[in-house]
């Protein structure tokens, strides 16, 4: 009987194991719920938000956060960057001139998150910020943060220390999301490749999107990164397979991303960036299956004189990875005058004319080429970097005018407290 | 991949806690290989999350066919594969569209027996698996064939020797597929001949 007993527990451990290998997908978003202190408060007019942005020493909460972060207002919500790859997304409101703030922290590596709750006292800087006549030298946010749940249990208090610079603020950098914001896999609230994370992406700090293009079977570009219909993207159901099998109508009835999001449309995504982002650039990712620069090419002119028409400052540009993607786009009328982000040599970047020229980071900073593209009017863009370190390099020494990461926020602080 | 190393890993721990067959009270047999061809009722543990999933038929007749190679030990080795039909989702979206869709799959499995007391046995079975899965509805039929790498099967068995030649029994299987994060059981009778 022992060896039958040490059988069953050995596949008995393997089966658990098993179940144990299992993605999970819990979502940890940390809410105040029906009870937030918001929902007496009154919006901030943009005036008031700009004052708000800024570098701030953190006088407490510093073992979590770092001695210094970075205060940005996107469309919707307050964000602060952290040195290390923390990041809060906050929402704001305000009430006789006090400034309450309620949302979560997270850390980028991993799972840690904590609910974040604090206020702007009226003589702490309140009344300054709704006055919005001149900028303030004194605002000081005071609250707590928690580490699990949505308990707070620990002091937050951030002093205003400077602007950020008028130089930064002035330039165009780039600051571009992975796969539309952000990664299914970074445990987001939100599916990668989405409208919604496209709606989400700005509390990252995000000024422009990477997208991933696929073409449906029968001709319609949508939004998707893998070649296949998977349990890793979507949530399990009845087909599985490679998306270029299927029709649009089959993936919108029979699919749904991993939080329950459709697999949007490219039009669809594109409209809601013009219409309800403040998103500055768009990289659209072909993924070379199927050759989809032809479908791609309309959508892109309509949309961007949707934009145009709408006085948004929008760049949209087919992306080029391969020479195989560069001969599809060189077979498209009028090549020359479509908006593209070429990854190759910066030779073939002039054979096509694309305007951003978009090398991996792994080749350094590259600043002789840079200057080149630079010299010719062009931008040169660098992607996916997500290392904190080389964050910094790149930002500091380097010379490229974006930067595609899955964390935003973290080249957002590196970005927002430059000097110049 | 990392699955599948880690399943490896974990069978060869697992036949290393069973001790050597010292005092062993089954008498010895003689090394011989055996086919087995089984056939009967599995279920499939729906585990999908999409509302169109909602009309999931589970249960089907599958069929197994296992080459083993039986030495005088407790433990034996063979190939397994098989073919079963996983679910059938067969749904009135709207008005305007219906969708039938299909998934078999056909497991190739390294199969390591052993016999625990007389006639019954138990098994675990890492392996390959293709998944044939189909489309229709909502368009032209679709047909998709993909490969699953890490994928695992366990299965107790009853056999019981009608003559020197020829063996009829039962099993119970508990099948996973990685791909798809798919689960099945099967219970199968057995027919099986000693070659």
């Amino acid at each position: 009987m022992g060896f039958m007993k040490r059988y069953l527990f050995s596949l008995i451990f393997i089966a658990l194991l098993m179940a144990g290998c299992n993605k999970a997908k819990e979502v940890l978003v940390p809410s105040a719920g029906p009870n937030s202190l918001l929902k007496e408060t009154y919006p901030l007019p943009d005036t008031s938000r700009k004052m708000m942005d800024g570098i701030y020493t953190v006088k407490a909460g510093s073992d979590l956060f770092g001695d210094q972060v970075v205060i940005k207002w996107s469309r919707k919500k307050m964000s602060v960057f952290c040195s290390d790859g923390h990041y809060f997304v906050l929402d704001v409101g305000q009430l006789d001139s006090v400034i309450m703030i309620q949302g979560y922290w997270r850390y980028c590596y991993n799972d840690n998150t904590g609910a974040v709750s604090a206020y702007i006292a009226r003589e702490e800087g309140g009344r300054d910020i709704m006055k919005a006549d001149q900028q303030t030298g004194s605002i000081i946010i005071r609250g707590g943060y928690g580490s699990s749940g949505n308990e707070i249990n620990n002091s937050l208090l951030f002093v205003y220390q400077r602007p950020i610079a008028p130089a930064v603020l002035s330039k165009h950098f780039s600051m571009l999301a992975h796969r539309s914001g952000g990664r299914t896999s970074d445990h987001l609230p939100v599916s990668e490749n989405s409208i919604e994370m496209i709606n989400f992406t700005e509390g990252l700090g995000s000024t422009g999107i990477e997208i991933d293009v696929q073409l449906t079977s029968d001709g319609i570009p949508v939004l998707y990164h893998d070649g296949d219909i998977n349990i890793r993207l979507t949530q399990k159901g009845p087909i599985s397979g490679p998306i270029n099998d299927f029709t649009y109508i089959q993936l919108y009835y029979l699919v749904r991303l991993i939080h329950g999001e459709h697999i949007p449309r490219l039009k669809d995504a594109l409209m809601f960036v013009v219409d309800s982002t403040l998103l500055t650039d768009v990289y659209l990712d072909m993924k070379e299956k199927v050759p989809s620069v032809s479908a791609v090419v309309p959508i892109q002119k309509e949309i961007l004189q949707r934009a145009k028409d709408k006085g948004r400052d929008l760049h949209i540009y087919i992306g080029l990875p391969s020479q195989d993607a560069i001969d599809d786009f060189m077979n498209q009328p009028d090549y020359l005058n479509i908006p593209s982000l070429c990854e190759l040599s910066t030779d073939d970047v002039a054979k096509v004319n694309s305007m951003v020229w978009a090398p991996r980071w792994t080749l350094g900073t590259q600043d002789d080429q840079v200057a080149l593209i630079h010299s010719q009017g062009r931008i040169a863009w660098t992607w996916t970097l997500d290392n904190v370190n080389w964050i910094q390099e790149f930002i500091n020494n380097g010379h490229f005018d974006g930067i595609l990461t899955n964390y935003p926020f973290i080249v957002g602080y590196y970005h927002y407290t430059r000097e110049n | 991949m990392k699955r599948t190393l880690l399943l490896g890993l974990l069978c060869l721990m697992a036949f290393g806690m069973i001790s050597a067959q010292n005092n062993d009270s089954i008498p010895k047999t003689r090394s011989h290989y055996t086919l087995a061809i089984g056939a009967g009722w599995s279920h499939y543990f729906s585990n999908m999350e999409l509302v169109p999933a909602r009309n999931v038929q589970k249960d089907f007749i599958g069929a197994s066919f296992r080459f083993m190679w039986e030495p005088e030990y407790r433990l034996s080795l063979g190939l397994e594969t098989g073919i079963y039909r996983i679910f059938r989702v067969d749904s009135v979206l709207t008005a305007e569209y219906t969708m039938d869709a299909r998934m078999y799959v056909v497991p190739l499995l390294l199969v390591i027996r052993m016999r625990i007391v007389d006639h019954f046995y138990l098994s675990i079975a890492p392996g390959l698996a293709m998944e044939f899965s189909s489309l229709s509805g909502l368009g032209d039929k679709i047909k998709a064939t993909q490969f699953s790498l890490a994928n695992f099967e366990g299965t107790a068995s009853y056999l019981y020797p009608l003559n020197r030649h020829f063996e009829v029994g039962g099993e119970a299987r508990f099948f996973y597929i990685g791909l798809t994060n798919d689960y099945m059981m099967s219970i199968n009778a057995v027919f099986a001949v000693r070659l």
